[in-house]
């Protein structure tokens, strides 16, 4: 019984003391101690078996990676590979951890030897069983287990399975949407059609994964490389770009691309194209630029105009720049920064006779040839 | 794949220095030696009165240079920019500036000279992981929505040892102070960060490390050099500004150990800080009290900004005044001792199973301590928190905002730096 004492304190509250006391001391506190408990026995179990298991991993280690360089640098015949692999797997049961953990080095062994048998890795992988985990990790409902199969299809280069890819490349959620797209593309073949008529956009992470998955397989620049730059995907247009310039494949951006694609409204890809004129150094396209600069709203692309300008500029343009200069006062200072750098390294006398009506004006343009000059800054 | 790449997006550090002369060289050159193809390294000597400034002047061959410098947010006077003439430091920039008497100051004209559209603000005391910029600018590229600001977890570097700048092994803190601060540093960064990411309702990312968007921190003035919070300050001012101009945006948590910092060992340093740190978090509020439950400002306005008044301003307070009310009772009427331990033990055990889920949480993730035993120990302060530790952090608070209400002169103080322990 609770005691009277507390009945009446407890009496101001709209809800029955009792019930509050009762609640508290066989319900709550209980479920509440009993949770503490198991955490605490989660935590320590947990830490112990992950030290024994990080013991375990660390004593055959040696052997795992000598068991598996002469499985995948010998000529074995795959029924010997299995033999050998059904051995392994008697004398070392394994675990879900050790399971893990030799997926995880045949994964990073094909990712670092370029001079790997693709076939030996495959059936090592079978051998071991593990194409049966990616099965059921392809079949969770949770979007990490599915990404998870397309790492290890991606990785070992399990081609075969690139049908059971596609099917995700709509789904709703996009990051399995992004992995499968990533997968794919690693597994395809070297026409990466996968790309041509993808209607999401690609994160910039992807697309520089999606580089270089392009870059590693050697291949030369994808044959449908003119539709992707006329694609209504900017994402796959921005890839085309830099596809373009990686090649060094200037035949496939002619100046009227150019002036099409500067058009677009996605500063994202006007700066791309910026930037590709810098790096295939195209002086051809000077007026075209030129003519941009003076209709580009975004200021990091005005910049990138001028630096680009840098690489394929010409004596007419600073006449039109120090224009600028003069008539509009209020240029932003990065701007003008900019300006001034890329005057004064094409004419380094241009401006002895270049003065402003204002004196300040004139003093922050001294600082910024100074700038402009000074050897640790550029 | 990021690392390597050449479409990497350039990120600047910036890290203000004030007297840091015992431990500056291997700071800086623990931040130079970042993995990340595009970066700079801009240090500012806040008008150091030690050597801080000589120190770096003759490790990295650094001369004066004439550096434009852009002052889009308003700072002390800058008295130069030196940059090394060994190539093998050419991504570092030091800017000399007369002392501005806060952080917020230094950053400010080191975001000025920055010359990248990203910036990670640290204090160069901080050792970082050599992945940090890569982890830090993951957002930013994989992101659909504008990303603003994002940080990571701190971890608490007092015990830890280091080699070549970076932690070499991670042990919990020995000093008592630090232990129940590396509790507060987990709880914090693992339930209540990673959950308010979750709702994209990040207020705070962490002045020991976070990256932000140049062009919004330009837009909205910076840090605010009169402030006591700083870093909360500003991501309130970016968020009101990002409704204001009707854009999404997103700033997001990385649940990743990115960052390892000192925190205060002693009673009377550590009072100091959360002091400072409650006076920040009411002068926030209050500056932008126009927030509280304004449609306009959507989520900030209407969930995370009251989570603010109400969880975090106002709870100190409730707390003590329960305990002069729970004084009063047992004073005038008597008190009710089973009902009393029943309610304070329930209380107690809640306390303690939201530390000890946080601490389940982080030892699955990041795995931190060296061994079984230091987690026994974090398990046994677990227990120990909520009572010697949690009425300090009450009191550092209340003693925060009744220095805010009555204006007291704001004052920094010092925190001694003892260096790092290193291995052999």
């Amino acid at each position: 019984m609770i005691p009277f004492q507390i009945k009446a304190t407890c009496a101001l509250f709209s809800v029955n003391s009792e019930t509050i006391y009762y609640f508290l001391l066989y319900f709550f506190i209980p479920l509440i101690v009993l949770f503490v408990v198991l955490i605490i026995f989660s935590l320590l179990y947990s830490r112990y078996s992950g030290d024994k298991n990080d013991d375990i991993k660390e004593n055959i280690e040696n052997e795992i990676n000598s068991f598996l360089t002469e499985l995948i640098f010998s000529d074995y015949k795959p029924k010997e590979i299995k033999n050998k692999i059904n051995e392994f797997k008697l004398k070392h049961p394994l675990n879900n951890n050790l399971r893990k953990y030799i997926l995880d080095k045949i994964i990073h062994i094909k990712e670092n030897l370029n001079e790997t048998n693709e076939h030996t890795i495959l059936l090592i992988y079978k051998y071991f069983g593990f194409d049966e985990i990616s099965n059921k990790l392809i079949r969770n409902r949770k979007w990490s287990s599915k990404s998870e199969a397309f790492h290890h299809y991606q990785n070992i280069g399990y081609k075969i399975k690139t049908g059971h890819l596609k099917q995700f490349l709509d789904s709703k959620n996009t990051a399995l949407r992004s992995n499968a797209i990533i997968a794919l593309i690693s597994l395809s073949d070297k026409k990466f059609d996968v790309l041509d008529n993808y209607k999401y956009n690609i994160s910039k992470s992807d697309e520089v994964k999606i580089l270089d998955i392009i870059y590693r397989k050697k291949s030369n620049i994808p044959k449908n490389i003119s539709n992707w730059l006329n694609s209504k995907n900017d994402s796959i247009v921005i890839i085309a770009i830099k596809l373009i310039v990686r090649f060094r494949q200037q035949e496939n951006l002619s100046l009227a691309q150019i002036s099409i694609l500067l058009k677009s409204e996605n500063p994202t890809v006007r700066k791309e194209v910026i930037l590709a004129i810098r790096e295939l150094v195209m002086f051809e396209a000077n007026e075209i630029i030129m003519a941009h600069f003076k209709v580009e709203t975004n200021l990091r692309n005005k910049i990138s105009v001028i630096k680009t300008l840098n690489i394929i500029g010409t004596t007419e343009n600073i006449n039109i720049l120090s224009v600028l200069l003069k008539q509009e006062e209020n240029l932003e200072l990065d701007l003008k920064l900019e300006i001034v750098n890329f005057i004064n390294k094409m004419d380094a006398s241009f401006f002895n006779n270049f003065k402003f009506s204002k004196e300040e004006k004139n003093t922050e343009l001294q600082k910024m040839i100074a700038h402009s000059n000074c050897p640790y800054l550029n | 794949m990021i690392i390597k790449s050449n479409n990497a997006l350039g990120v600047s550090i910036v890290a203000p220095a004030f007297n840091e002369g015992l431990t500056i060289i291997s700071n800086v050159k623990s931040l130079l030696s970042q993995e990340y193809p595009k970066f700079e390294v801009v240090i500012i000597n806040d008008g150091s009165t030690d050597d801080t400034l000589e120190k770096l002047i003759s490790e990295f061959d650094l001369v004066k240079v004439d550096f434009f410098y852009i002052e889009k947010i308003k700072t002390e006077p800058v008295k130069g920019h030196y940059r090394s003439t060994n190539p093998i430091y050419n991504k570092l920039l030091v800017v000399d500036k007369v002392n501005g008497k806060s952080k917020a100051d230094a950053s400010n004209a080191g975001i000025n000279s920055t010359k990248y559209s990203l910036f990670i603000c640290t204090d160069v005391d901080c050792i970082l992981r050599r992945d940090t910029i890569a982890m830090l600018v993951k957002p930013f590229l994989e992101s659909d929505k504008k990303v603003i600001a994002a940080g990571a977890a701190l971890r608490i570097s007092n015990s830890c040892t280091f080699k070549e700048g970076m932690l070499y092994e991670s042990h919990y803190p020995n000093n008592f102070f630090a232990r129940f601060q590396e509790l507060e540093y987990i709880r914090s960064f693992i339930f209540g960060r990673m959950a308010w990411s979750k709702l994209n309702g990040l207020l705070l990312v962490s002045g020991g490390l976070g990256i932000f968007d140049k062009d919004t921190v330009n837009a909205v003035g910076g840090y605010w050099n009169k402030s006591l919070g700083e870093d909360l300050e500003l991501i309130t001012r970016m968020r009101m500004y990002m409704h204001e101009q009707k854009k999404d945006f997103e700033i997001k948590y990385i649940p990743e150990s990115l960052c390892w910092t000192q925190v205060p060992d002693d009673k009377k340093v550590f009072i100091r800080q959360r002091v400072r740190w409650a006076r920040g978090l009411i002068q926030t509020l209050v500056l932008h009290r126009k927030l509280f439950f304004n449609p306009k400002y959507k989520k900030t306005g209407l969930i995370v900004f009251p989570y603010y008044v109400f969880c975090e301003l106002i709870v100190p307070v409730l707390e003590a005044i329960g305990l002069v009310v729970l004084l009063l009772n047992i004073y005038f009427f008597g008190i009710n001792i089973p009902f009393l331990l029943a309610v304070s033990f329930a209380v107690y055990s809640f306390y303690v199973l939201i530390t000890l889920s946080s601490i389940f949480l982080d030892q699955m993730i990041h795995k931190q301590y060296s061994n079984l035993k230091e987690v026994i120990q974090l398990i046994l302060m677990v227990f120990i928190e909520p009572i010697i530790y949690h009425p300090l952090n009450v009191y550092a608070s209340l003693k925060g905002y009744t220095h805010f209400l009555l204006q007291k002169e704001k004052k920094w103080g010092e925190m001694s730096r003892k260096g790092f322990k290193t291995a052999n």
